[in-house]
């Protein structure tokens, strides 16, 4: 009996631990990165394939951050284009110089993160460099050689090369991109940026033992879709809340509404097909009392909770690291500062309460002091309803002669659970007011009859927000920005000092034969032409070509 | 006994190990959100004003590139609506018509209908834009049909209103529409310089000219060749 329980247990345990971990080495994906060092300020450009994603059909989503010990500095959502994965990625000014990690990952058939990772060294132009000191006297840590990690050739499946290995700055460079029919992989990477002169080896590559130490993160799903989770708990007890009814909005003037219900461990999911940006989000449940919690889970796995390299003294003070922190200087100087705007390339034209004619604008009215006064005058198919100090919104419907007792209220698209709340709202507030009488549905939601009120500010901070919900920010997918440095500067007067002149990401299938191009800066030295990818079976190939500018 | 139950308890927990792991990586979400509007049923008719009596499996696709899947539908041939049954709610609504963009009758055997929102230019009072009309073939010549059902009123007292179906058909040509009858000639005033063409068509392959079926096959026949096909509206 006991042999049998310990066999029950031992199975149960195994059974716990198929839920797998985090794989960052996994080896079926292919990470490029447009430089080797960075600067504080300076922008990530990287380009992500997938080696199995035949079998893997629509993998859409790719998760890639910069990481510091215990720490998600920077992060992205980027969305497929073409058979892979482009982005850019900020590094902040503060960032101290050392050694980060830098991650991209996609949730496997379980939903596990799986990716790989890639080291990357920062200098602070402002000689922020306490952490990376520390590091230097801690056990088991060891100086990244970022000049060392040169690419190695693969084979002659793919060959980049230009006709000289010597050439003037400010030249234009053919350069010949031979791809075989074997190397079918679905985007090459192409990049030619500036190596050190005098390329060092007397700092040992890192050995295996030293990678980045994770924490055994098992709770994070990663799914292949644009995915809001979390959980509704009781307040007091932290007890799940069953089968509640969630709200999520996004404060917008064509009201989008999302609706979902927690499941058996009060545990809810929002999905969604392509946003874009930086969005406002509120979400609620429907019930507004007791209090609940609503916790949003994670999408990123936990950031390394050691990296046990630093910058070596012999990078860090080199000539080719003061250059480049003098040419991002300068790269910053003649950049006019340009704030990040959230794309979309998807409009919502239409409110899930339906088109409606009843439109009121306050503002062509003589000013009300507050939303009572504004129902009671310019509103006629809506009244408040005032009973054993309740107030209610009714909404009447002119063809089938019917008040419903029960509409939907809206403050810029987000619902309230009373028009008591919109009472603090006078006529300057509000810029429309939407008014549908018909009784209608959007999927599941059975709407009788809406008031949508929009503000002047549309951002819906003119109301409290409604109890048991909260409101944060989430960052939706990211659309690359076009990498604008395979040019020299439009305006002659500006300094041409690129240290990376050339970086696409070239997506399949490929000619043959291929010319590209390479518009040299005004920055004499040793640069490197790297070319590669992975194929559909994780095949690497890569190919590389040193050459020289001269004055 | 206990031999059965550890089996018993080791294929369970084999099970729920293989639920957590192909728990997937699409997170559950809500299905299409159809947009209706409450639906309020004909009375007091004689005659179904639908154009199935009984409800039928339906896939919608809706403007914002979404699709319903095996959604209960009618078609109201009087009002011109796509009327549906929300699972959910348990309520019948009418389809709000500015996001539909098409529907399909899904038939046991295979013959789905297919119906679209009609956005070309207006024929008169009888096709006007948002009405949703079947498509009977799809190309360089597109062939249309628009049931409808008017209402004539009862001279009795006691006697209800009835339904009188009818179908309008059209023709389709680049951005010009034209109404036909279901009638192979009235065709040839649209194809003038193709009569003889046409008639010795149908002669080979022995069709009537008074048929849906063979309207459409002609139709079919004219788009493997359209060039040859003048139309002169």
């Amino acid at each position: 009996m006991s042999k049998r329980l310990i066999t029950t247990t031992l199975f149960l345990t195994v059974c716990l631990f198929l839920r797998a971990v985090p794989v960052f080495h996994s080896g079926n994906h292919y990470l490029e990165l447009n430089k080797d060092l960075y600067v504080s300020g300076e922008k990530i450009f990287f380009m992500v394939t997938l080696s199995d994603q035949d079998s893997r059909s629509g993998k859409k989503i790719m998760y890639a951050d910069l990481c510091d010990e215990s720490k998600i500095v920077s992060s992205r959502i980027l969305l497929r284009q073409n058979h892979h994965w482009q982005g850019d990625m900020d590094i902040p000014d503060s960032l101290q110089t050392g050694v980060y990690v830098f991650r991209v990952y996609s949730g496997n058939e379980n939903g596990t993160p799986e990716g790989t990772l890639r080291l990357i060294t920062v200098i602070n132009p402002y000689g922020k460099n306490e952490n990376n000191e520390k590091r230097k006297d801690m056990p088991g840590c060891q100086p990244w050689d970022v000049f060392n990690q040169i690419p190695s050739e693969t084979g002659p499946a793919i060959k980049v090369y230009a006709a000289k290995a010597d050439f003037r700055t400010g030249e234009t460079i053919p350069v010949t991109l031979e791809i075989q029919p074997e190397a079918t992989c679905p985007a090459l990477s192409f990049r030619v940026y500036r190596i050190p002169d005098r390329e060092n080896s007397h700092i040992a590559h890192p050995m295996k033992e030293a990678l980045p130490a994770f924490s055994d993160d098992r709770s994070i799903q990663i799914y292949n879709s644009l995915t809001v989770s979390g959980r509704v708990v009781e307040k007091s007890t932290r007890t799940p809340v069953r089968g509640e009814r969630l709200f999520f909005s996004i404060p917008d003037s064509i009201p989008q509404i999302n609706v979902t219900h927690t499941d058996s461990f009060g545990i809810f999911h929002f999905s969604f097909g392509e946003l874009f940006g930086a969005k406002d989000v509120i979400i609620q449940t429907d019930s507004k009392e007791p209090e609940w919690d609503i916790e949003i889970m994670p999408v990123f796995p936990d950031p390394p909770l050691r990296i046990p390299y630093y910058v070596a003294e012999e990078v860090e003070k080199s000539s080719f690291a003061d250059q480049s922190l003098q040419r991002a200087l300068i790269h910053r100087a003649y950049t006019p500062y340009t704030p990040e705007t959230a794309h979309s390339t998807q409009q919502n034209v239409y409110p899930f309460y339906g088109a409606t004619n009843e439109v009121v604008y306050p503002d062509r009215y003589v000013d009300l002091n507050d939303f009572e006064e504004i129902t009671l005058e310019l509103l006629p198919l809506c009244n408040i309803h005032k009973e054993k100090g309740v107030d209610r919104l009714r909404i009447y419907h002119p063809e089938t002669k019917r008040y419903s007792d029960s509409p939907l209220i809206l403050v810029d698209g987000v619902p309230v659970p009373s028009i008591r709340d919109l009472y603090g709202l006078s006529s300057p507030k509000v810029r429309r007011i939407e008014i549908q009488p018909d009784i209608r549905c959007f999927g599941s939601l059975l709407i009788e009859g809406a008031l949508s009120v929009f503000t002047t500010r549309g951002n819906f901070l003119d109301v409290d927000l409604p109890p048991n919900a909260i409101r944060y920010t989430w960052d939706t997918f990211s659309l690359p920005i076009p990498y604008s440095g395979n040019q020299a500067p439009e305006n002659p007067s500006h300094p041409d000092f690129r240290d990376v002149l050339y970086w696409e990401a070239l997506p399949g299938p490929f000619p043959l034969t291929m010319q590209i191009n390479v518009h040299a800066s005004m920055e004499k030295g040793n640069y490197r032409i790297v070319a590669g990818g992975k194929d559909r079976d994780g095949r690497l190939y890569r190919s590389v070509f040193n050459f020289t500018l001269h004055e | 006994m206990k031999k059965y139950f550890f089996t018993w308890m080791l294929v369970s927990t084999l099970a729920w190990a293989q639920c957590e792991i192909s728990s997937g990586t699409n997170a559950p979400q809500e299905n299409t959100r159809l947009y209706g509007i409450a639906y309020i049923f004909p009375v007091g008719l004689e005659g179904s004003p639908y154009l199935y009596d009984d409800w039928q499996d339906g896939k919608i696709l809706l403007e914002n590139g979404e699709t319903a899947e095996r959604v209960p539908i009618r078609f109201n041939r009087i009002t011109n609506d796509l009327v549906f049954y929300n699972k959910e709610l348990l309520k019948v609504f009418r389809a709000d018509k500015a996001t539909i963009h098409s529907f399909d009758f899904l038939d046991p055997d295979g013959k789905n209908r297919l119906f679209i929102k009609y956005t070309g230019e207006e024929v008169l009072y009888r096709l006007q834009k948002n009405d949703l009309i079947e498509v009977l073939h799809e190309g360089h010549i597109s062939l249309y049909v628009k049931h409808f059902s008017e209402i004539i009123a009862s001279n009795d007292l006691h006697a209800r209103d009835k339904i009188h179906p009818s179908t309008f058909y059209f023709l389709k040509v680049g951005d010009q529409t034209v109404e036909v009858r279901k009638n192979i000639r009235s065709v040839f005033r649209y194809f003038p310089g193709n009569k003889k063409e046409i008639k010795k068509w149908l002669a080979q392959n022995q069709l009537t000219r008074r048929s849906e079926k063979s309207f459409t096959r002609l139709v079919e026949w004219m788009n493997t060749h359209p060039e040859n096909f003048l139309f002169q509206p």
